[in-house]
């Protein structure tokens, strides 16, 4: 019974009118005033939006159905030429899968990993701050300079190679293309950003209620189904918001990509969002790296839809 | 109950006062959002009308005299001339300011010459997105691969009939061989200020402590070969655990820096009208394998994705523009700068090259060829010469090269200078440059750097992804 049913009971000797959701032309001019007014301060954003986020998508989809040399300024309108190359391009069969892989491992591992670090850094114990802090640390650091550091410690006879060496294992081609440099790449971008969505799920992990934990405690409930019951539960939310930012943001990881390997040996280390750089900025093709470009947004944007509709049925909200 | 309250308000007739209220209301919101609206279209409005302001000096493109005869010059409002470099030392960039300032003091059409610092990765970037734009710098360094590529999309301002009209500037003083790349019939598309040897620089101090012969003493011996510079590098590997021989900005992605053993050997990837990939070729292999023999059987150069410092000491050798070599400054070794080596093909000598341009898509172009004039007459390229090798016949000595340098001395030089003036071969330039390098170098990496490969069998994979390239 919600909110309007009891007042509904509290006033019996009124007959209840049929409820019916006004229309935009009926609606009471309340309403239409303060959705005038909510417009209006919504407007600069919008605006802005449009201006620069709506352009460059129109702008980049046009481009994508031309071919563009950019030193002679010459456009040549080629239809779906763009797109149809994409299917051809020998280049594409290694890039798009290393993508999926890549968004998949780093979406799956970083959300994973931000959950178990909010729960180890929510306990009360002496000193928990150092740690809380510790984490966060490399969120502060410039990504290059994060790339740097973790290339000397995967380049050959680096760091890793002399630890996995002191246990009798042969150096490692961590960055000679394929899954391993793609896991070592998940790796240095997970541990550079974990530190942002642990502090969100710890908020979150806060904001469970202890009464209800502690009921569960007096039902005898254990610490696993206190936490895959109770605790999961109320955090889904903020899980669910990690693994949207997880999965946008590991689409378009790129700087690892070019200050490790520059997409090499070949194209065996390149994911998506580099192939788009490495084309238009490198080989001066404009109109292919539109085009890539759109099939990025499109995956990004199918994916985050597709998310969002199975929310309901892995997300639990107070209000459901 | 705020619902509730809403939805029977929605079923109640309205009151003529509602009606003015929400008449008022409505008004006020209106009002609130049409001055919101006015904002941001003037907002959008300065900008264009900013943007516009921008493009006034478009209208100084015409000839050089009529901008020359712009009164808009002698108030200080004239044109800001913008030249890309990819440098960024200090020394260096204060010295093209003020030969920027000097060009102002005599062109008032010109209020500033401002020089925009970059990396040469970034360059082509700055460039095409500039173009784009339409806002791309008026002049640029440009490298020798790149010549091809531009000149041939007409992206690059004919300067001989002006340079040949400027009064004292010697056109017949630029050394014809060292124009050819930027030479298409009489017109020349760039005036190369720096004709950069590849050479070798090593660590005296290294090789002493390892007990071996050095590049000084195989030279003295007559053996100065890859060979013999191939032994000693493996014995410095196998005495001290140090790199016997790292190649300066390679990374196993730059092709043109394995060009002083291509030529050694007689070798290019290409033949010289760039139709026909030769990376096949014995001598291209016979390159290669010596350079594979090296990073996989001695170790003595690094694997692919290994870092290693020459500069800061943890090398035996490396080669590198004669420019580069002022990173010796803060050097803590003793170090000497000898040619490369020789191979079957005898002494030679691998040459980069860089050319000032003037950009067709610029805004300013007759005012920045007569900078580009200014820039590159025989006193301003005497100054450049402290930093930059130069292509003036009457400037190309030892004694200018040094100049006041702490780093070099003549007797260093002079061998190079005079390889530059005999042996020098300009890097090889392909049409589509950033495509068939791009390919190059990708290709040379997925199926020659790795330990194991039958090289002759991988450059016919080589040849066939860079051959449908080549035009």
């Amino acid at each position: 019974m919600n909110r309007t049913d009891h007042a509904a009971v509290a006033a019996p000797a009124r007959v209840r009118p049929p409820r019916v959701r006004p229309s935009s032309k009926n609606r009471p001019p309340r309403d239409a005033g303060r959705n005038v007014f909510g417009y209006s301060l919504l407007a600069p954003g919008v605006l802005g939006f449009v201006a620069v986020g709506g352009t460059a998508l129109v702008w980049v989809f046009w481009l994508s159905l031309h071919s563009v040399n950019a030193l002679s300024q010459k456009k040549t309108f080629v239809g779906l030429d763009n797109y149809v190359r994409i299917f051809h391009d020998p280049d594409m069969k290694t890039v798009f899968p290393n993508t999926a892989f890549f968004v998949v491992l780093l979406s799956v591992l970083g959300t994973v990993a931000a959950v178990a670090l909010a729960v180890l850094l929510n306990q009360k114990l002496a000193g928990i701050n150092f740690f809380r802090s510790a984490i966060f640390v490399p969120a502060l650091v410039t990504m290059v300079a994060w790339a740097l550091v973790w290339h000397f410690i995967v380049q050959p006879k680096g760091l890793l190679d002399g630890i996995t060496g002191a246990f009798g294992l042969d150096p490692m081609p961590w960055l000679r293309g394929g899954t391993l440099t793609l896991v070592v790449f998940a790796v240095v971008q997970m541990t550079k950003n974990v530190g942002v969505n642990v502090i969100i799920m710890l908020a979150a992990l806060q904001s469970v209620p202890e009464d209800l934990l502690e009921a569960a405690r007096l039902d005898g409930a254990g610490a696993w189904a206190r936490f895959r019951h109770i605790v999961v539960p109320q955090i889904s939310p903020a899980i669910l918001m990690v693994f949207m930012l997880m999965v946008t943001g590991s689409f378009k990881v790129f700087e690892i990509v070019l200050l490790m390997t520059g997409g090499g040996p070949g194209v065996q280390s390149s994911v998506l969002s580099f192939a788009i750089y490495h084309e238009a900025f490198e080989l001066n093709d404009i109109g292919y790296a539109s085009s890539l470009a759109v099939i990025l947004f499109l995956a990004v944007l199918a994916l985050t839809g597709i998310i969002w509709q199975l929310r309901k049925r892995f997300v639990y909200y107070e209000s459901d | 109950m705020v619902l509730l309250r809403r939805s029977s308000l929605a079923q109640l007739p309205l009151s003529l006062k509602d009606t003015r209220r929400m008449t008022l209301r409505n008004l006020r919101s209106r009002m609130l959002a049409g001055a919101v609206a006015v904002a941001m279209l003037g907002a959008l409005a300065a900008c264009s009308s900013e943007s516009g302001s921008d493009e006034t000096p478009t209208s100084a493109s015409g000839d050089a005299s009529a901008s020359t005869a712009a009164p808009s010059g002698s108030n200080g409002s004239g044109v800001e001339l913008h030249m890309t470099v990819w440098t960024s030392d200090p020394d260096s960039l204060a010295m093209f300011d003020s030969i920027g300032k000097a060009f102002v003091e005599q062109q008032p059409a010109v209020s500033a010459v401002k020089f925009d610092s970059l990396t040469l990765d970034q360059l082509d970037t700055v460039i095409t997105t500039g173009i784009q734009s339409g806002n791309p710098p008026d002049l640029s360094w440009l490298p020798v691969e790149k010549s091809l590529e531009y000149i041939h999309n007409d992206a690059l301002v004919d300067l001989a009939p002006a340079l040949k009209e400027t009064n004292g500037y010697d056109f017949e003083d630029l050394v014809p061989r060292l124009q050819e790349r930027w030479t298409v019939g009489d017109a020349l598309y760039g005036v190369p200020f720096s004709t950069g040897a590849l050479v070798m620089a090593f660590n005296k101090d290294l090789y002493e402590k390892a007990g071996i012969k050095s590049p000084d003493d195989l030279i003295a011996e007559g053996n100065w070969t890859w060979d013999s510079f191939r032994e000693i590098s493996k014995q410095l590997h196998d005495k001290l655990g140090v790199t016997g021989y790292v190649m300066n900005d390679f990374d196993y992605k730059n092709w043109t820096r394995l060009l002083p053993i291509l030529f050694a050997y007689g070798a290019s990837p290409w033949n010289d009208d760039a139709t026909q990939c030769s990376a096949d070729s014995p001598e291209f292999a016979k390159a290669i394998q010596l350079y594979h023999d090296m990073v996989y059987t001695d170790q003595s150069a690094p694997l692919p994705g290994q870092k290693v410092d020459f500069w800061g000491g943890q090398a035996g050798a490396t080669t590198a523009f004669l420019g580069s070599m002022n990173n010796l400054k803060d050097a803590t070794f003793k170090y000497d700068i000898v040619p490369t080596p020789a191979g079957p093909a005898g002494d030679t000598q691998a040459l980069g090259q860089a050319s000032i341009v003037v950009l067709a898509a610029g805004k300013n172009k007759d005012l920045a060829t007569e900078f580009l004039a200014f820039l590159t007459n025989k006193a301003n390229a005497e100054t450049m010469a402290k930093f930059y090798p130069p292509t003036r016949e009457s400037l190309l000595s030892a004694k200018v090269l040094v100049g006041r340098s702490t780093i070099l001395t003549e007797d260093m030089v002079q061998p190079i200078v005079d390889a530059t003036k005999e042996t020098g071969k300009i890097f090889p330039v392909a049409v589509d440059d950033a495509k068939v390098a791009d390919a190059l170098n990708r290709s040379l990496d997925t199926n020659i750097w790795k330990d194991g490969v039958d090289i002759p069998d991988a450059l016919t994979q080589v040849c066939a992804d860079v051959q449908p390239l080549l035009k």
